[in-house]
């Protein structure tokens, strides 16, 4: 299971891939906005995408929209501080599958993993 | 097929059975016309059988007849002539019975009209035959034979008379008897034959004895045709009728001889008389037995009439009674049967009605009744159900009414169903929720985003690829509050908690429960614990800063505020709502110099209450005034005077502690020197101007002064360090020292108060005041300025400022103005000093009341 996060500040990819490597899957790459990540996503072809919905160059919501129409059921979980529901669920729409409010600690991470990946 | 389906039981009962009735008819029909028909014919028979035997009875005689023809003829008329009138007598007679019988021709069928037609036809040539006979125009030969045709042709229409019937045994009979006459018919012929013979006294030739010999086989024959068909009784009356006395054996024998003897000549010794008469006799026995027989036939032929005629009518009888009795038998039958499904009917309908307490009792143990009785405990079955289902209906009614929470379900078209707790009615404070689409509902109480990500969500709640902790998280509605208007059309807020669950079997998700709680007791309580904890820290506040600052001031300063702001309320109720300008003016002074003294005091908290106040007030200097406008004003300073008052009886609790813990009892001088040196010291910190305040009070300020004093002076050191005294470097290109010095006198001279003020800053800069009034639209050129009266004129204006900066201390040109409101007040007058770039000086006075005055020569 490879998997791609996708945030533009630093301490967060950092925080995420730190609490990751505790997790089994494989981390396959990072990117800090949305163009990079579409790259890193044709070239890695993860299976999970962690995105964050605001970022420069391409917004998280638009970056989704491409993955999912690259490769259908790549599962990506959108991880943001944003509290704007409407904007959550424009995620969902787009083919997001899972939800994440930062700041993230590892238990609800790996939690709301294992529902994305229906290891439960 | 569907016709006959839907048919009554009695139409298809009445269809099916018609064929086999009609059948059942056609046959009794058929059997019964048979029965009747064969009694007719039986009755013809009969008829045709005794019109058979009056023709025999005629061949008999006319048997006779051709024997005493033959032997008048061979005579030529000597013999025989009596006899055969006679005997043609006798003929008559028996034609003339036969006549009789075909008079009603009805009675005989029309085969037998036919034969009777064909006999009547051979009747007609006897009499030419006669009269042939008469004149000797025949042989005797051929009248033998004329008269042998007419007989055989008799006897072969008596059998067909009599045969003319398809009853065996009648049939039988018939042929018996007919075999009988043919028999006795040889006879006759033989008669006529011997009697001619024996007239010659012999054969005449070959043929006449071949004749004879035929004659007597065919009789044998006959005969023994007779007795095989004929019955056992006939035979037996035979053989009687054979033992008679008449019956002469001489004779006979001699025949028998004669014909062994035929050919020899003169061996026929028989007289022909005697043997005419003796085979008469013979002949007339076989007629008595052929009458006999023949009435046997009759009898039997009508006995048979008489049976079929009677199997017709019990046929009749037994088929119509059969009949009624199976159309009888069938329609109760069938009644039943539609009285008992009429039955069930009834008691279905009740039942399906809801009347349980009916009863249905069919008896009979057939289909129908097994059926009334699997009827009967399907519906007690029903009824227990029923009960059941009552009970749980009940049960949940119980449980919806009484929960707290707004429940209900929604369908994947998002409406409301109809099932839901009562409290969604109390909550919505409306009923009819049924088949409400739950997006629409929500419309009007939600603001468009919320509305768009609502639907967002419904529409994901349905889709099983999302999994529901996910959209749980996104619910826009979790929290929300929903305004709605009242019957009195007040507008009404409640805050509402709605949470989401999912309703699926396996994969497919059919319904949502919804549930909303009423979270408003529960939000507002919250906020009253946030307000009472704001309360609570500005209570805190309040109690630090009363700690923190010198309680003598801190009293004053209260008991002075609050009078004075008892003044602006007092006013206010004074004015006949003329002279708002002046209230306003009055307040926005009084409010600044307030707020000045608590900023000296450090009483930070008030200073900015006042601050808000002064903006308050600011807005309405220049506005076109109504009372109600100063309203909002009254009120805050009915705040603000309800705080001070917490703060003075806080400060007296806190006094009454520390005066019990100290005896620190200062004197009111130096509480006052304190104070204006620790706000000149505060001011001269956040200006960063550096001063050196010295304060030589050598006259006791009355007590009546003192608040008004220290207000005058606290103004003049804030104006002085705000607009008078410049920065340090300035100061220092001046060539003045860093410091700043400002210098208060107060001495006691001529029953007056002097009050003398002096500062080393700039002065007043002339320049700047004129062009600050100018720009302030208080005069319109410079040229109204020409004296140093005029500037300091302008200096006391309300309203004027050199400085453009805004701050706690300072900020209007109110400061000049409050000085001399306050010099007014207590009837004292001030002069100002001043040279330009150098020195500032204000000189106070006051008249004082020796009489009141405490003197205490104290510093």
């Amino acid at each position: 299971m490879k998997l791609l996060i996708v945030d533009d500040s630093l301490t967060m990819r950092d925080i995420i891939e730190g609490h990751m490597t505790n997790y089994n899957i494989d981390i396959v790459g990072t990117a800090k906005n949305g163009v990079e990540a579409i790259e890193m996503f044709k070239d890695k072809q993860p299976d999970v995408v962690t995105m964050d919905i605001t970022m420069p160059e391409m917004d998280g919501i638009t970056c989704l929209e491409n993955m999912i129409s690259i490769k259908p059921n790549t599962k990506i979980m959108m991880i943001t501080a944003l509290n704007d529901k409407y904007t959550g669920l424009q995620a969902i729409e787009k083919g997001a599958r899972g939800f994440l409010y930062k700041p993230v600690n590892p238990d609800d991470l790996f939690e709301a993993f294992d529902e994305l990946l229906d290891r439960v | 097929m569907k016709t006959l389906r839907n048919l009554s039981i009695r139409q298809k009962f009445l269809i099916t059975l018609l064929p086999l009735v009609l059948a059942t008819i056609y046959f009794a029909y058929s059997e019964i016309s048979y029965n009747l028909s064969t009694s007719n014919e039986l009755r013809q028979v009969s008829s045709s059988i005794n019109l058979a035997a009056s023709i025999s009875n005629v061949v008999h005689e006319f048997q006779r007849e051709r024997g005493a023809s033959s032997g008048y003829l061979t005579s030529q008329g000597q013999a025989f002539s009596e006899e055969l009138q006679r005997i043609r007598k006798a003929a008559d007679n028996r034609i003339d019975e036969y006549q009789l019988r075909t008079t009603d021709i009805s009675q005989y069928s029309a085969y037998a009209q036919n034969v009777i037609s064909d006999q009547n036809e051979i009747f007609g040539r006897l009499e030419d035959l006669r009269q042939d006979v008469n004149i000797f125009k025949v042989t005797a030969a051929e009248e033998i034979r004329l008269f042998t045709e007419m007989n055989t042709a008799s006897i072969n229409n008596m059998k067909r008379l009599g045969l003319n019937t398809e009853n065996k045994v009648v049939y039988n009979e018939v042929l018996s008897l007919v075999n009988f006459i043919q028999s006795k018919e040889r006879s006759g012929i033989e008669r006529a034959l011997l009697t001619q013979v024996f007239t010659l006294g012999h054969f005449p030739d070959r043929a006449t004895y071949r004749q004879f010999s035929n004659l007597v086989s065919e009789q044998q024959t006959f005969l023994r045709e007779f007795e095989s068909l004929a019955p056992a009784t006939w035979n037996a009356s035979y053989s009687k009728a054979l033992e008679t006395d008449a019956f002469n054996e001489d004779v006979f024998n001699k025949v028998e001889e004669a014909r062994l003897h035929a050919f020899e000549q003169d061996s026929l010794t028989v007289d022909p008389n005697t043997w005419f008469e003796t085979i008469t006799g013979k002949i007339n026995i076989l007629k008595e037995v052929e009458d006999i027989l023949v009435a046997h036939v009759v009898d039997d032929a009508n006995q048979l009439a008489a049976q079929a005629q009677n199997l017709f009518f019990v046929f009749l009888v037994a088929i119509t009674l059969l009949g009624l009795l199976v159309v009888f038998l069938i329609a109760s039958v069938v009644r039943k049967i539609i009285s008992n499904i009429r039955d069930l009917e009834v008691y279905a309908s009740k039942v399906s009605k809801g009347d349980f307490k009916s009863n249905i009792n069919i008896e009979s143990q057939d289909e129908i009744g097994t059926f009334s009785r699997t009827l009967t405990s399907m519906v007690s079955n029903i009824q227990e159900t029923q009960s059941t289902l009552r009970n749980t209906i009940r049960q949940s009614e119980v449980i919806f009414e009484t929960v707290d929470q707004g429940i209900f379900l929604l369908n994947k078209r998002f409406e409301i169903g109809s099932l839901y707790s009562t409290a969604l009615e109390k909550i919505f404070e409306t009923g009819n929720f049924t088949g409400e689409n739950f997006v629409q509902f929500m419309r009007p109480k939600l603001v468009t985003r919320d509305l768009d990500a609502l639907e967002l969500f419904m529409k994901h709640l349905f889709n099983p690829d999302v999994k529901e902790k996910v959209l749980n998280k996104l619910n826009p509605i979790e929290n929300v509050e929903i305004f709605f208007s009242r019957e009195d059309e007040s507008l009404q807020s409640k805050h509402v908690r709605i949470t989401f669950s999912r309703i699926q079997e396996g994969d497919d998700i059919q319904n949502i429960l919804v549930t909303i709680i009423d979270e408003t007791e529960n939000v507002l309580l919250q906020k009253e614990i946030e307000e009472s904890e704001e309360k609570n820290k500005q209570e805190m506040e309040l109690m630090l800063s009363i700690l923190k600052v010198d309680p003598g001031a801190l009293g004053g300063y209260l008991l002075s505020a609050q009078e004075t702001l008892d003044q602006i309320s007092d006013r206010y109720e004074a004015d006949d709502k003329k002279n708002f300008k002046e209230l306003i003016d009055f307040t926005y002074r009084t409010i600044h110099t307030l707020k000045s003294n608590a900023s000296i005091i450090d009483l930070k908290m008030l200073a900015t209450r006042f601050h808000d106040i002064e903006n308050m007030v600011a807005k309405l200097v220049d506005k076109e005034l109504i009372g109600d406008d100063f309203i909002p004003v009254l009120f805050e300073i009915k705040e603000i005077k309800q705080l001070m008052g917490e703060m003075a009886s806080l400060l007296d609790r806190v006094l009454e502690v520390s005066q019990r813990a100290t005896e620190n009892v200062k004197t009111d001088h130096t509480d006052f020197i304190q104070t204006l040196k620790r706000g000149a010291q505060n001011i001269s910190r956040d200006l960063k101007k550096q001063v050196d305040l010295q304060i030589d009070a050598q006259g006791q300020i009355p007590e009546k002064y003192k608040i008004d004093i220290k207000d005058i002076l606290t103004q003049l050191v804030r104006n002085s360090l705000v607009h008078g005294i410049e920065h340090q470097d300035e100061r220092t290109q001046l060539g003045k020292p860093e410091k700043a010095s400002i210098k208060i006198e107060i001495t006691e001279k001529n029953s007056s108060l002097f009050i003398n003020y002096m500062d080393d800053g700039k002065g007043l800069d002339e320049r700047a005041i004129g062009e600050k009034a100018i720009a302030d639209n208080i005069i319109s050129s410079s040229s109204e300025l020409s004296t140093p009266e005029d500037y300091k004129k302008l200096l006391f204006r309300s309203g004027f400022t050199t400085s453009m900066e805004l701050s706690h201390h300072a900020g209007r040109g109110q400061g000049m103005n409050v000085v001399q409101s306050l010099t007014d007040k207590n009837d004292g007058s001030i002069d100002i000093n001043y040279k330009t770039g150098e020195f500032f000086e204000l000189t106070l006075q006051l008249p004082l009341d020796h009489s009141n005055q405490e003197v205490r020569q104290s510093a």
